[in-house]
């Protein structure tokens, strides 16, 4: 219930605030004007592979914003072994950017030594429960730092499932001991697709494990949804996020958007429009008491 | 049907088949059943929108047009010598023949050039197609090569005389040579200035690519240019880098001598070099 729920996470990661996704298109403005972004989210692995001018900018960057890293080929799902030499090199890049935490997705992106560099969807059981605790287990050993993971958007689903996605991050944050990025927008893309309720979603999830909030807009293609990273986020999702705040409490917030990205000061101003959800979703909360 | 206890391992290889698979998923669900043997039906669910080959369309669909986009962004030139469909159709052979096996999408595009000398079909002129590959390629790698302090030209002139043929000049990771059958920088020049007209005849041509204050730069170079940098990149001594360039067919010693002292100072200005190790 929202009137009981935990105001902070628990690994006492800070509330960064709103952020945005740091996307090259705004290196320019980001490094003449420095705007009031609260920090910065990168993808880890389009920094981890190169010694060029995105790391340089990167390096200026880290001097003035927290920031945090995302990464999409970690593939904690994977039946392939854990590929510490990426390990490595993510932790090196976490201590060069003195990134606040590290996190991926649920999910799988290759096997036999491939990379689809696709967020795959994994069967929702014990079987694939037991693997995934493993896994991150044995990543928060090496990397010694709590691992934060996404929910996916999902575009099947398995007939071999035996519990909702929801149950599933829940267990899986719970047995492993890691934290939870809830991506909202994922929340509704999924639940279109999957013809779900989308609020019902939030039921079991364990708020003091999330310590960040992903918004983004998606491409609706009549039958199905795709997670594009495109465009305004859509007003049934700041609904999920206004409820997620009422649940959580305030929690570090950035907006994604990737494809045909407009300038940098109409991407903040649509991360900004979180601000008022989010505090009339945190009026609510103290209203009631 | 699935077997509901299908091991990970299993699964997820049976997916992987189904959703790169060149001819679509349900071409893909038949090579599939070699990891495990079941249908589409049998794993995925359907919903009122998408029967269970709809839900893993949307992966299957994805997968490639998001592995040519890549190819699209890393190799602009070949494309547009080659034209959009007929590049398309090169990139999807590719993303069969050389799925990727790396994080970073970066080294993605790696194999192209020589997928396309000896495997690719209907590339016409391959020659200079293959090389304009191997420019975009060369540019890419310079672009994300580490970057490392660069030698002082003071420092250059500081070397005694006699310590330079023993002397090895270090090249910075961020400088690669090429040599070419085609002109293929005049080409690729009048591209990024949208002025090209048509395929070059074949005529020899060599290029420093590089980069200085994390910018890339092309450098022609001559015949003489060109060997006497290959030679210190691979480590030869100056002196014994100098005997290679002049071995070479037409060189007039005397002029290569007179000539070195400015070109060394032009590429350390240009930042091709680490240090000198004497």
């Amino acid at each position: 219930m929202a009137d009981s729920a935990p105001r902070q996470n628990r690994f006492q990661l800070p509330d960064l605030g709103l952020g945005l996704g740091l996307r090259s298109t705004h290196y320019p403005h980001i490094l003449e004007h420095k705007p009031e972004v609260g920090w910065f989210e990168i993808v880890s692995e389009n920094f981890m592979n190169s010694g060029g001018r995105p790391m340089q900018i990167l390096d200026r960057i880290a001097e003035c914003y927290p920031i945090v890293m995302h990464g999409v080929s970690l593939s904690i799902g994977s039946s392939d072994p854990i590929d510490h030499t990426y390990l490595r090199q993510l932790g090196e890049l976490a201590e060069r950017v003195g990134a606040v935490w590290l996190g991926d997705h649920v999910c799988w992106t290759g096997v036999a030594g491939h990379n689809v560099h696709d967020l795959l969807p994994v069967p929702y059981n014990e079987a694939s429960l037991a693997h995934m605790v493993a896994r991150v287990k044995e990543v928060q050993d090496v990397l010694q730092r709590p691992l934060v993971l996404e929910n996916p958007s999902t575009y099947l689903a398995f007939r071999e499932s035996t519990m909702p996605e929801e149950v599933f991050l829940a267990r899986l944050a719970e047995d492993a001991d890691c934290a939870l990025l809830l991506d909202v927008n994922n929340i509704y893309v999924s639940a279109r697709n999957h013809g779900l309720q989308a609020l019902d979603y939030l039921d079991p999830l364990p708020y003091d494990r999330v310590v960040q909030i992903h918004l983004a807009g998606h491409t609706d293609k009549g039958t199905h949804c795709i997670d594009t990273h495109e465009g305004q986020v859509v007003d049934p999702v700041w609904e999920i996020y206004a409820e997620v705040v009422r649940r959580a409490g305030s929690r570090a917030t950035m907006l994604e958007w990737d494809q045909n990205i407009p300038g940098f000061d109409e991407v903040w101003a649509e991360a900004q429009k979180a601000e008022r959800f989010r505090e009339r979703a945190l009026a609510e909360v103290r209203a009631r008491g | 049907m699935a077997d509901p206890s299908a091991p990970i391992e299993a699964l997820q290889n049976w997916m992987q088949a189904v959703v790169v698979h060149p001819g679509g998923v349900r071409a893909g669900e038949s090579a599939a059943r070699t990891h495990l043997d079941v249908s589409l039906e049998d794993v995925v669910l359907p919903t009122g929108q998408l029967d269970a080959e709809g839900h893993m369309a949307v992966y299957a669909e994805a997968y490639f047009l998001r592995l040519i986009e890549i190819l699209e962004t890393d190799f602009p030139a070949l494309r547009a010598a080659l034209g959009a469909p007929a590049f398309e159709g090169l990139c999807r052979a590719y993303v069969v023949r050389h799925p990727s096996r790396h994080y970073s999408l970066n080294v993605f595009g790696a194999k192209l050039p020589e997928f396309m000398r000896s495997e690719a079909e209907g590339l016409h002129p391959r020659g200079f197609l293959v090389e304009l590959a191997e420019l975009e390629r060369v540019l890419e790698e310079t672009f994300d090569a580490e970057e490392v302090a660069r030698l002082d030209t003071d420092a250059l002139l500081a070397v005694p005389g006699d310590d330079w043929p023993a002397a090895r000049l270090v090249p910075r990771p961020t400088l690669r040579l090429c040599a070419f059958e085609h002109p293929i920088d005049v080409w690729y020049t009048a591209f990024r200035e949208d002025d090209v007209r048509g395929f070059p005849a074949p005529e020899p041509s060599w290029l420093a690519v590089h980069r200085r204050d994390f910018r890339l730069w092309r450098h022609r170079l001559s015949r003489e240019q060109h060997a006497l940098l290959q030679a210190i990149l691979a480590a030869q001594p100056l002196g014994q880098a100098l005997e290679t360039c002049a071995a070479l067919p037409d060189v007039d010693p005397a002029a290569l001598v007179a000539s070195v002292g400015g070109w060394f100072q032009e590429w350390t200005a240009e930042g091709f070099f680490e240090r000198v190790e004497l």
